[in-house]
């Protein structure tokens, strides 16, 4: 084990928070005079201790408001410990918020040395450095243009360029690197993957779990300022997956070999500790007019979770259509997921989508089979990887290279009228995705009492 | 203190960077650029003139000349402590953002002004002495008075950038405050005028001090007493230790509160 590069012992950070601020001088009298308690304290991180080794990626993961880019500050210095230490070794570049130090009114060659005195550097060491930041930015001939005159990519890719060409030994990195397009995000995620190869250590704050996976080694999760779970990166992110939201809008089912997780509008998947599903997992969508109404987006209620079976409740602010989902455990390796919809809002369509892991390679129907391309950063789009209809077919088998995923199958308990599909996403999500479609579906589902079922699919996980 | 001092010299480039900065988006969009630093100073003189030369008719020798002394340093003053009180607040983007010792920030504001107080001397002095006025070696005394004079802006400037984060009228108060102080400083009349029992009192006004040391360094009008400078500098180098001791007992909090 080498020396640690970062210890954090006991860390507590500490905001007051004021009911009415005292924003006049007058008013802070005031209050001073009646000693009434006009703040409270709410601390931001508590008890929170880890050690980064040199040449380690960090990732930090948790809710808005978990304490993240408070702990990250407390690393670049920005804010003092208020409980406990913090020790660093080496020079912190942090990468908070690129755009900060920029200023509208200069050109792109003035900010940079502005940025890189901000980030510590000396002139002579910019001069040395400019042709190399100006060329990874790809800025060409506007590098002696004002940035207010620059689109939003062009000032990304310039912030992100100053930031990373410092070269610092710890390297912060808070969200940024979801910027830009496709291309130039490779671009930034190999010029860190590169600096950590370098044997350059990384504090990597994200909510892009692909990206944590990519690039740390280990990842904390933090949940209202304290740690919730450390482990490896699929162990942490499984953990926040599981977390993360309304408590209400959580609920959870176990057997020996999977782990079904219902977490506000999304359906996660875990056999072994791993996660089959990709991004926002399971969910389901519905069309009013021209506006798309997606369970990951709506207000969800868990209203039974008993050990086999949860029913979640989701709606939406100004849509009086309710969403049922419910999910019942069939086996050690097998659940029941049926869609509900109420009537109510002329609902044109609705969709099913079950986002899963891009190493899922191979796809089986009960007539057809194949390889699944891969997703390239040129897609933009969704694209059909197996369209069933007309083929009447009922099953649907993805599986991976090396079983490095267990297979998964979607069984159609009911034969919806329009039939399901296979699909890869865009770039951006990266995932596969079993798909169905329902134009209509109020009049087409199944109607069972008060509401409609539009969906009604047994998932089985590890093969028959 | 040290401590600070020195770390305040390793970020001395990018205090280079933040006043050239200020100066060049001060002046980037305006047509007559660094010329209206210029102006400006003349252009209060040229009122000045009017009003107390041909309207209340105050007598004194060369009073042209007279001003320009006084109103250069009282613009020093009064610019960089408007720049200074909002230059935490004003930069909370980056206070948040990266670390840096934050009186950088107040210290910017000042030196931008510092090297636009210079840059007019620069032009002026020449003038001053085309009009009539000899040199003599007084004038070497100048860099000390701008140093005392420094000293002085520092503090303020460090305890208003401070409060204002924490109460929004510091920056009323401090208008208010430099309008009441300009009338109490010997700008467009000499120190003479004031009677000569308040006057022990006038002069605990270090600014009152340090405008007439700029006279007698500029127009080698006589300086003020060895006592009144010794009590002057005293009080501007105590404002400062304070200014910065409340500036880096606040910092912490500051910086939460933007």
């Amino acid at each position: 084990m080498t020396m640690p590069i970062i210890e954090v012992e006991n860390l507590g950070v500490k905001f007051r928070l004021f009911h009415e601020r005292a924003k006049t001088l007058k008013e802070f009298f005031v209050s001073f005079l009646k000693r009434s308690h006009y703040y409270e304290d709410f601390w931001a991180l508590s008890g929170v201790s880890f050690e980064v080794a040199k040449g380690e990626a960090l990732g930090i993961i948790g809710e808005n408001g978990a304490g993240k880019s408070t702990l990250l500050r407390v690393l670049a210095g920005i804010y003092l410990p208020d409980e406990g230490r913090v020790v660093t070794k080496g020079s912190i570049s942090p990468l908070i918020e690129l755009a900060a130090g920029f200023h509208e009114d200069l050109t792109g060659r003035e900010n940079i040395y502005l940025n890189g005195a901000l980030l510590g550097l000396k002139r002579r060491e910019i001069e040395r450095k400019i042709e190399e930041i100006v060329d990874f930015a790809e800025l060409g001939g506007f590098i002696d243009t004002q940035v207010k005159k620059y689109s939003t990519g062009m000032l990304l890719r310039l912030a992100f360029s100053t930031s990373i060409f410092v070269e610092p030994d710890i390297l912060l990195v808070d969200e940024v690197l979801a910027v830009g397009d496709a291309y130039f995000q490779e671009k930034c995620y190999q010029k860190v993957l590169e600096f950590k190869g370098n044997g350059g250590t990384i504090l990597f704050v994200s909510h892009d779990m692909n990206a944590v996976r990519r690039i740390c080694d280990r990842v904390i999760l933090l949940r209202r300022g304290r740690i919730a779970a450390v482990g490896g990166a699929d162990e942490s992110i499984n953990a926040y997956l599981k977390t993360v939201g309304s408590r209400e809008g959580i609920g959870t089912l176990r057997t020996s070999k999977i782990e079904v997780v219902v977490n506000n509008g999304k359906l996660f998947l875990f056999a072994k500790g791993k996660e089959l599903t990709s991004r926002y997992g399971g969910h389901s969508l519905f069309r009013v007019g021209s506006a798309w109404f997606s369970s990951v987006n709506g207000k969800w209620k868990v209203e039974r979770n008993t050990p086999d079976e949860i029913l979640a409740r989701g709606w939406f602010d100004g849509v009086p259509t309710i969403t049922f989902w419910r999910i019942k455990l069939t086996g050690e390796k097998s659940l029941r997921f049926q869609v509900y919809l109420t009537p109510g809002a002329e609902v044109s369509e609705s969709h099913i989508d079950i986002l899963l892991d891009p190493s899922y390679t191979k796809w089986k129907s009960e007539k057809k089979g194949g390889k699944i391309p891969e997703i390239t950063e040129e897609a933009k789009d969704w694209s059909v990887v197996h369209d069933s209809e007309g083929e009447d077919e009922r099953s649907f088998t993805l599986s991976s290279e090396g079983e490095k995923l267990p297979p998964i199958t979607l069984k159609y308990e009911r034969a919806m009228p329009d039939l399901p599909r296979i699909l890869n996403t865009d770039y951006q999500l990266s995932s596969r995705s079993l798909h169905s479609l329902l134009v209509n579906p109020v009049d087409k589902g199944i109607p069972k009492e008060d509401k409609v079922m539009i969906f009604d699919g047994e998932i089985v996980i590890g093969g028959e | 203190m040290i401590k600070g001092i020195k770390e305040l010299f390793r970020y001395r480039e990018l205090l280079i960077s933040l006043v050239i900065r200020d100066l060049k988006v001060k002046y980037k969009n305006s047509v007559l650029g660094y010329l209206w630093s210029l102006l400006d100073p003349l252009l209060t003189v040229l009122l000045f003139v009017v009003v107390f030369s041909i309207i209340v008719r105050i007598k004194v020798e060369n009073y042209p000349l007279f001003l320009i002394s006084a109103v250069l340093p009282w613009g020093l003053l009064q610019g960089s402590l408007n720049g200074a009180v909002i230059s935490i607040s004003g930069n909370a983007n980056l206070v948040k953002k990266v670390y840096l010792p934050r009186e950088i920030f107040p210290f910017s504001a000042l030196l931008a002004n510092l090297v636009n107080f210079l840059l007019s001397l620069v032009v002026f002095i020449p003038l001053i002495f085309i009009f009539g006025v000899k040199v003599s070696f007084s004038l070497l005394a100048l860099p000390l008075i701008i140093l005392l004079e420094l000293i002085l802006i520092g503090g303020i400037a460090l305890l208003s950038a401070s409060l204002n984060v924490f109460f929004n009228d510091v920056g009323f108060i401090l208008k208010f405050v430099l309008n009441l102080w300009f009338y109490l400083s010997p700008v467009f009349y000499p120190v003479s005028f004031v009677p000569e029992r308040f006057r022990e009192l006038y002069l605990l006004n270090p600014m009152a001090v340090i405008l007439s040391l700029y006279r007698f360094a500029i127009l080698r009008m006589p300086p003020p007493g060895a006592r009144e400078i010794v009590i002057s500098s005293a009080i501007s180098l105590s404002l400062f230790v304070v200014g910065y001791l409340v500036f880096k007992r606040t910092e912490n909090e500051m910086v939460k509160r933007l």
